[in-house]
């Protein structure tokens, strides 16, 4: 079962189109890597899957529904439903670990009572084995505790859909096959959706269900990850094994 | 020929932008009277905590600034205004001079500008910085509007701000002049503010402080076009920085003269 269709999606930045004339799906409990080489668009399909970039032409669909990228509501329905893990992590650097975990429930829930917060809170943190940081601010941490603790922010409201940028980069192998783990337990344990947009062959062999593969501003495979080496394909080949070499 | 045509199609692009970046401008201005109305409303949509936050910057961290600077132009303002009396004989009036030019004219203008250096600057930079890390589409994807979340809190603060600063920047400089009125024109600091008083009334303190007000409005709208403007690049945060500055400044003297034009003709 899909949970996100896009159709005929041209996406690009005022008059440039970056990338043209997408159509595919993503299966709901299974996780979906973006890849391609760098520039080729992956970011900016991302951008516009959680609602950031409005599409230049096409539409895309969350669960059935039309989101419409010029209505507040249609966002903020999208927004309730997804978590976001950005590149950088994009902690808020004037807030401490915990208050950054704890921002989307309180901007979202003003209401819940602090016991509830702390619990949700804590338990996020304790998932990314961040409990003992959370007087911490993002300048006193690692890049790897950073993006670990984005991680947590991004899984607080316990989305539907769980979007990653590039989550490996930057990080060391080990920091970055724990990260991979933790994708895959939010997978197995709560089903979650998971959308990852890297270049990580280690990552790709170990998390992918369903691999899109981005080339020159057109979706070039889409299909699951154990069918891309039975293809015949020059540019695949080459991509992985470069890739490969490298990562060795 | 072809050379001219270009020309005049860069010309029309530059005007072209420049009337986008007014339009991008009020479209700011109007967002945040209306969030910031919704928000005192219905008390949603920015950090807890977060206006005192703000308030301890503005208020607390500029005020030691904000005080040297105006003792400072109350001083020479009476200093210059003093000698001049000395040759008419007429050295009681410096207190009318000093009272009036600092209520109405010289703390706004001199606190505008501070608050423009002090806390336009350091709005911009925290804005920009938090686009180009992406911490302002981390607050889009939470479904947070940032326009509301990072502007709000800092509206709320510079009004909560203006009124003290504007006390304690009148307070200062007028101080500066009895100083000068005491010990270089020999006016005792009782018949200095007696005769002040027979001039300056509370409706000179309530013009300068609407005025401060208003640049203060100013400030926090132009700074955070300029933050919200810079799209990646860590060249551009200082660029931008330096631009709401300008930008900053530049209205406050523009304003300050359209003040000037309803209050005085």
């Amino acid at each position: 079962m899909e949970i996100i269709t896009a159709s005929d999606l041209d996406v690009g930045y005022g008059k440039a189109t970056i990338l043209k004339e997408l159509s595919f799906s993503i299966p709901k409990g299974e996780v979906t890597v973006i890849l391609g080489k760098s520039g080729c668009g992956k970011s900016t399909l991302l951008k516009s899957l959680v609602g950031l970039i409005p599409p230049l032409k096409g539409e895309i669909f969350f669960s059935g529904e039309k989101i419409d990228f010029y209505s507040e509501e249609s966002l903020q329905s999208l927004y309730r439903r997804i978590g976001v893990l950005y590149q950088n992590g994009a902690l808020l650097n004037s807030l401490n670990v915990y208050e950054n975990v704890a921002l989307p429930i309180r901007m979202s829930h003003e209401s819940l009572k602090k016991e509830e917060e702390e619990q949700e809170v804590y338990q996020r943190l304790s998932q990314v084995g961040l409990r003992e940081s959370l007087e911490k601010y993002p300048s006193e941490l690692s890049g790897g505790m950073r993006k670990r603790a984005a991680l947590a922010r991004a899984m607080v409201l316990d989305p539907e859909v769980l979007f990653c940028d590039e989550p490996s980069s930057g990080l060391d192998p080990i920091t970055s096959s724990g990260l991979d783990d933790l994708l895959l337990d939010l997978k197995k344990e709560l089903g979650m959706t998971v959308v990852v947009v890297t270049h990580e062959l280690r990552s790709i062999e170990k998390i992918a269900d369903k691999v899109m593969v981005l080339h020159e501003g057109e979706m070039h495979f889409s299909g699951k990850y154990d069918d891309l080496f039975s293809l015949d394909d020059a540019f695949i080949e080459t991509f992985f094994l470069k890739k490969g070499r490298n990562n060795d | 020929m072809k050379t001219q045509s270009k020309r005049l199609e860069v010309i029309a692009d530059k005007f072209l932008k420049q009337f986008e970046n007014l339009r991008a401008f009020f479209q700011l201005l109007a967002d945040e009277l209306f969030f910031t109305g919704q928000y005192l409303l219905r008390r949603k949509g920015i950090y807890p905590g977060d206006i005192g936050k703000q308030f301890f910057f503005m208020a607390y961290k500029s005020f030691p600034i904000v005080s040297l600077i105006t003792f400072l132009v109350g001083v020479t303002i009476s200093l210059t205004s003093a000698a001049q009396l000395k040759l008419f004989g007429a050295d009681i009036y410096l207190s009318w001079f000093v009272g009036i030019a600092m209520l109405r004219e010289l703390v706004p203008l001199m606190t505008g500008v501070i608050l423009a250096g002090k806390i336009g600057a350091s709005v911009t930079a925290e804005i920009s910085t938090m686009k180009v890390l992406n911490e302002i589409d981390a607050l889009k994807t939470m479904g947070v509007i940032p326009e509301k979340f990072l502007m709000v809190p800092r509206l709320i603060a510079i009004t909560l701000a203006v009124p003290l600063l504007v006390a304690i920047a009148d307070f200062v400089g007028i101080f500066g002049g009895v100083l000068v009125g005491r010990f270089f024109s020999g006016i005792p600091a009782e018949s200095f503010i007696r005769e002040m008083l027979n001039i300056v009334s509370l409706q000179d303190f309530f013009i300068g402080l609407a005025k401060t007000m208003v640049f203060g409005w100013t400030i926090i709208i132009s700074s955070g076009f300029k933050g919200f403007s810079v799209q990646k690049g860590a060249e551009e945060v200082g660029r931008a920085t330096t631009e709401s500055v300008v930008l900053s400044i530049s209205l406050i003297i523009f304003i300050d003269c359209i003040f000037a034009f309803f209050l005085y003709f």
